[in-house]
């Protein structure tokens, strides 16, 4: 025993020594934090990443690497020659891609992130209003690290649901899901010292077929998502004459909500010609708004719920017309008739066909919860 | 040789144990992607799948325990010898101890190919395969105690992975399940027969069984313990379902490890990393009790008794390790083994205890 | 065990039988006692009274007053014929009488004064042992704040009459067993008749009767040879100071083991789970206990897998940083100039060699180890980029945790542990601590203890012994004693009784 127990011993510091496994010592590798898409010269991929350098010497904490390759892991391997550290995405928080790269048809680019076991499902995914390289190149002294700023900015809007989460596994299940479409926020820079947020990309299949407005993005997650706060300034079109605006400056009357919770549903309620019922349960606190209405009364706050109601109805009606017309079915309208109905054989074309006549009922069930402090 | 087997008094463990042995056993390298397989036959029914393969079981290990009780503390080899004769009965016990072997072969190079796609790219197999080996022969010649007790502490240390599952919740998309059974009954049959090399493990029972010191409860726990694996597949498979779009699926390879790449803890940033070399303390039980069970065989069948029999069979499986090194290889290895296992462990007992019924049955007429 | 295959036998010639009568006269006495103790110097030889009596001694091992007080006294001015007479007029509690030279050299090395009268067959043995030694003090390694603070000394005697204060029970048995064909040592093997499992006791005496070995010094080497795994890192026995922790092991049903001259006991069978136990834990609350248990466990965890976590994690798995951790730990990593396994090796050594120093130094001087580890380490090593600054914090968090550890033999283990650990995980990654911690869990459970297995009550699992074990639950749940020392009555009181009477 005592003789197997030292040959056995000898053997694992034999391997110890000859087997050691590649190192991934964190001072020695760039770590990239960011990395941006855009369309190159004759058909390559442009790409920007952003290196986090730690060297407590240097003033600046992030290097930008712009390469051009054919391949995404190309861009990669290009841009580790212009570095001093091999360069590693395994911290990755933030894809940006450029607008021109959907438009060009590129298809496959997350496809070929999701083999690499080393990027993080969680890695959120953006699109840019304009060039990826323009938003990733930014220099301003408020923002000392691009990458994180944009991984901050996103995670904060994407968790009160401002914005669409757009993570890695969300925009590939999406995107492998027949009847159900991706969406990516838009990030715009804004001046020279800015990124905002500043709308969803629509898309279909893997193509960018439209824009919507940041406004609308609230919408549209009242249909695929659930709110449990939320706050937004809604517009109310009204002939009620009780609903006068309190002044002449706004010539309109917008209410201010906010602590929205929200629910919806939808089902197939025709097979044959394709009817969905979407139901939307809303239920908010009125903060504010801009009319000398008395919200003591009950009679007003039930006025005020049903001119609410029209209009986020209008709204919502607005766009899901705005999607059929591109052939978009982000909501996941295919998705619910594809679990209703039995062996439907589903594909995308015949779905998109579908979409286009397919009749939308929307049912908007809104409630003032309670008022702010006062009456 | 006799048909029972008395194993000595400090060897024998409680009946109870048997829950872990089997779960431990079953539960190991298939999870981490049976799910895609099974989805590729059974699509969003797969979960049926899941279920009939469990029933399947159930009925399979109760056939098992029948034909043991036949003949008391026996195990497999002794019953072997027993209906089919000296010398037939020595070739079956051989490719029984081969069948284990076997397992333990893939076993391990499926969770290789884990290790050294998910984290260590560039060490080589052999390093792998020899320092698995050196912790399975320090647990084998420690005796069946040694390998029950690591099989009790793989499944409770590993209960604290099931509370992750709360994290993909917040992706989860239910109407992905629906219309149920819209697959026709033969694809979902087709998707229980792939179970098999995810749920195989229950046959320890025929080599363990001597061993357990209480008989009358080796039903009550050897079902427990299906019925938790069982739990367990399915959970993981509806999880996984409602997780992952269709085609999203069909592309991952290791679904259940996909699944820990959304778990993020505070202190911990890619769970799936921690999971991947954690799943060393899950495989070890089984390759531990395969080659216990192998050295067993070999024991009763051929009456050699040394430590040295359990460093033979390492060192053959360590130069079978060199040769398959490759993705196509280890399925190729994969989809001929499961074809024999299936055989093996799901429709040879029936025969067996057929066998060992007319047989029993002679030797009383005999008597008379 | 080690020594049992090598043949031990003393090289001293035994005389034999025939020649171990008791000399006739008196210089043939002298002549054949001084032979036999190789005429040492503080051979004692005199003549008192008048008629002819003499008495032998070394004169080193025996009470001086008492020798004169108690025996010259009484007896220097009468004359006797039989060492029976002399016997009755001495009044001293240990006499014995002894016909046999062996015995009379082997007494006389115990500290006894041997009687000789010319023309008896027999010699009187009075035992007057010089006390050498202290008084009984305070506990100072495993020292408690609520509880008993007394320790053990290094007299046989005092020890066992601590043990007899605790348990004043008429089923304590005390066996003695001599060791060491040169020491001599008196060994003595404590349990409670009834409790005990009767063949653990034989099995242990057993193993001490078998001990082939010229000499033992202290109880902590006797464990060593006990010990039934002796390549095992793990101690396998406890060793104890506290009269309170033997009384409490001994009523759970274990064994305890005195050697003459130690002041630690032996306790055993003991787990892997008890070494972690305080005599603490069932003076104060039980939620407080409970607690104090699981922080020890924490403690343990920590101590020994976070440094290696550390290594793993810088080295080879930079993805599982957390991204608010990520810049502070790159930046604190950049200054250095080593690879993390041997940044943690070197620190760790540091740590090390501190505890050894200040463990080494006189009481007064190894305080200031302390202040020269705080400044020389914490400081300036960070300063001059040597090591980073969460290493620093991960080390001295690993280094405080092993010290929470009530047992200083475990506590050394664990920072022992550390050093493999580390190296695996400097190779390779988060396998090579899994593959590490795999070890360790085929080794814990191979050895066993006493016959009974190490990491009781996990495994075998027995979760009624967990209720005094991971956690402990009020004194009322516990009425049964340990599974593991196999005690022959299982109940501490009878749990129906009980219930009536509250």
């Amino acid at each position: 025993m005592r003789k197997k127990g030292w040959l056995w011993c000898g053997f694992l510091s034999f391997l110890l020594l000859c087997g050691c496994a590649e190192p991934k010592v964190i001072e020695e590798i760039g770590l990239i934090t960011a990395s941006g898409y855009d369309p190159g010269k004759n058909g390559t991929i442009l790409g920007t990443l952003v290196e986090l350098k730690i060297d407590p010497v240097a003033t600046n904490d992030v290097v930008i690497l712009e390469t051009e390759s054919s391949t995404i892991r190309g861009i990669r391997n290009a841009a580790n020659k212009k570095t001093s550290k091999g360069l590693a995405s395994g911290q990755l928080r933030v894809i940006l891609y450029g607008e021109g790269m959907f438009n060009k048809g590129n298809t496959g680019i997350a496809e070929s992130l999701s083999t690499d076991p080393v990027i993080s499902d969680l890695t959120y995914l953006a699109m840019a209003d304009g060039k990826a390289r323009d938003i990733l190149q930014l220099k301003a002294k408020q923002i000392p690290d691009i990458g994180i700023h944009l991984y901050n900015l996103i995670n904060q809007n994407t968790k009160v649901k401002i914005m669409p989460s757009a993570t890695l596994q969300e925009v590939l299940h999406n995107h492998f899901t027949v009847g159900k479409d991706p969406v990516l926020p838009i990030l715009k820079k804004e001046g020279n010292k800015e990124i905002a947020f500043s709308g969803v990309a629509i898309f279909k299949g893997s193509n960018l077929v439209g824009k919507i407005s940041t406004e609308q993005s609230f919408y549209l997650t009242l249909l695929t998502d659930k709110f449990k706060s939320g706050s937004i300034d809604i517009e109310i079109n009204s002939d009620s004459s009780k609903l006068e605006p309190i002044n002449r400056r706004l010539n309109k009357i917008v209410a201010s909500l906010d602590s929205i919770g929200s629910s919806s549903d939808i089902k197939l309620i025709n097979k044959e010609k394709v009817e969905f019922d979407l139901n939307v349960n809303l239920t908010a606190r009125l903060l504010e708004i801009t009319s000398q209405i008395s919200l003591g009364n009950p009679e007003n706050i039930k006025l005020i719920e049903k001119e609410i109601n029209k209009s986020m109805k209008k709204e919502i009606e607005k766009l899901i017309a705005y999607f059929q017309s591109k052939e978009s079915d982000v909501v996941g309208l295919g998705e619910v008739y594809k679990s209703s109905v039995r062996h439907s054989k589903l594909t995308d074309e015949k779905w998109y066909k579908m979409l286009k006549e397919a009749k939308v009922n929307v049912n908007l069930d809104f409630t003032i919860r309670r008022t702010g402090l006062i009456e | 040789m006799k048909v029972q087997y008395q194993p000595q008094p400090q060897n024998s463990l409680n009946t109870f144990i048997l829950f872990f042995i089997i779960h431990s056993i079953q539960v190991g390298i298939g999870v981490q992607g049976f799910q895609r397989i099974i989805f590729f036959e059974a699509k969003q029914d797969a979960w049926i799948s899941v279920v009939l393969a469990g029933i399947f079981t159930h009925l399979v290990v109760m056939v098992m325990i029948k034909t043991l009780q036949l003949y008391g503390p026996a195990d497999i080899y002794g019953i072997h010898d027993e209906v089919y004769g000296k010398w037939i009965g020595k070739f079956v016990n051989s490719i029984y101890i081969i069948y284990c072997l076997w397992v333990f072969m893939t076993i391990l190079m499926n969770y290789i190919e884990v290790m050294q796609t998910w984290v260590f790219q560039t060490v080589p197999t052999w390093l792998f395969s020899a320092s698995i080996l050196l912790l399975v022969i320090y647990g084998v010649t420690g005796g069946i105690r040694v390998i029950v007790g690591a099989c009790f502490f793989s499944v409770i240390l590993s209960v604290w992975m099931l509370g992750l599952i709360g994290y993909p919740f917040r992706f989860l998309d239910y109407s992905h399940l629906l219309p149920v059974m819209e697959s026709n009954i033969t694809s979902i049959l087709k998707g229980t027969y792939k179970m098999t090399l995810t749920i195989i493990g229950f046959e320890i029972l025929y080599v363990i069984y001597p061993f357990l010191k209480e008989k009358g409860k080796v039903t009550k726990f050897a079902h427990l313990g299906i019925a938790g694996t069982n739990v367990l597949y399915l959970l993981l498979m509806l999880l996984t379902i409602v997780y992952f779009s269709p085609g999203q699926l069909e592309n991952t390879i290791w679904a259940t490890l996909s699944l820990f790449k959304v778990i993020k803890l505070p202190f911990i940033e890619r769970t799936e990393y921690v999971a991947v070399s954690f799943w060393l303390l899950i495989i070890l039980p089984n390759l531990m009790l395969y080659l216990w069970s192998a050295h067993q065989g070999v024991k009763r069948t051929f009456k050699l008794k040394s430590n040295g029999l359990v460093w033979f069979f390492s060192l053959i499986i360590f130069l079978g390790s060199l040769f398959i090194d490759t993705r196509i290889k280890i399925n190729q290895f994969n989809d001929f083994f499961a074809s024999i296992a299936f055989y093996l462990t799901f429709c040879y007992p029936f025969l067996l205890y057929i066998l060992a019924l007319i047989k029993k049955k002679m030797t009383t007429l005999k008597e008379k | 065990m080690f020594f049992n295959k090598k043949l031990f036998l003393p090289k001293i010639n035994l005389p034999s039988m025939d020649k171990d009568l008791i000399p006739a006269t008196r210089e043939l006495m002298s002549a054949e006692f001084k032979k036999r103790l190789q005429d040492s110097a503080d051979i004692l030889e005199s003549e008192i009274g008048i008629s002819g009596i003499t008495l032998f001694s070394i004169s080193t091992l025996i009470d001086k007053t008492m020798l004169h007080q108690d025996i010259i006294d009484p007896i220097k001015n009468k004359s006797f014929d039989s060492v029976q007479k002399i016997k009755e007029d001495l009044s001293i509690g240990e006499m014995e009488e002894s016909t046999q030279m062996e015995k009379v050299v082997n007494s006389a090395l115990d500290g006894n004064v041997i009687i000789y009268l010319e023309g008896n067959s027999s010699v009187l043995l009075v035992k007057i042992p010089s006390q050498v030694g202290r008084s009984v003090t305070f506990a100072q390694n495993e020292s408690l704040v609520i509880g008993p603070q007394m320790a053990f000394t290094e007299s046989l005697k005092t020890n066992l009459t601590l043990i007899r204060n605790y348990i004043k029970d008429i089923s304590l048995c005390i066996e003695e067993i001599k060791v060491g064909a040169r020491t001599n040592k008196t060994v003595s093997l404590i349990y409670i008749n009834g409790i005990v499992s009767e063949q653990m006791v034989g099995t242990l005496r057993k193993r001490i009767q078998e001990l082939k070995i010229d000499g033992i010094l202290d109880s902590s080497m006797l464990e060593q040879l006990l010990s039934e795994n002796s390549l095992s890192i793990f101690p396998q026995t406890a060793l104890t100071e506290r009269p309170d922790r033997v009384s409490d092991s001994l009523l759970k049903g274990k064994l305890a083991i005195f050697v003459d001259g130690s002041s630690l006991a032996i306790v055993c069978p003991q787990s892997f789970m008890e070494f972690f136990h305080s005599m603490e834990d069932s003076n104060v609350n039980w939620q407080i206990a409970t607690f104090l248990r699981l922080l020890r466990f924490t403690a343990l965890f920590l101590s020994v897998f976070f440094t290696s976590i550390y290594v793993a994690a810088l080295t080879f798995h930079y993805e599982i940083i957390p991204q608010t951790l990520l810049f502070t730990l790159s930046e604190s990593r950049a200054k250095v100039p080593f690879p993390p396994l041997i940044e943690a090796l070197l620190l760790e050594f540091i740590i090390e060699l501190l505890r050894e120093a200040g463990a080494r130094l006189p009481v007064k001087v190894g305080q200031t180890m302390g202040i020269v580890g705080g400044i020389v380490i914490g400081t300036a090593a960070v300063q001059a980029g040597f090591t980073s600054n969460i290493l620093i914090i991960i080390i001295s968090l690993g280094a405080l945790s092993s010290f929470v550890t009530p047992s200083y033999t475990m506590g050394n283990v664990i920072r022992i542990l550390r050093f493999p650990l580390i190296i695996l995980a400097g190779f390779w990654g988060f396998y090579g601590i899994m593959y590490g911690f795999c070890f360790l869990l085929l080794h814990l459970l191979r050895q066993t203890s006493l016959g009974t297995p190490y990491l009781a009550p996990f495994y075998p699992p027995r979760l009624a012994d967990w209720k005094d074990s991971i956690i402990r639950l009020p004194l009322s749940f516990t009425n049964k004693r340990p599974n593991q020392t196999r005690a022959e009555d299982v109940y501490k009181y009878d749990p129906v009784k009980a219930k009536k009477h509250k």
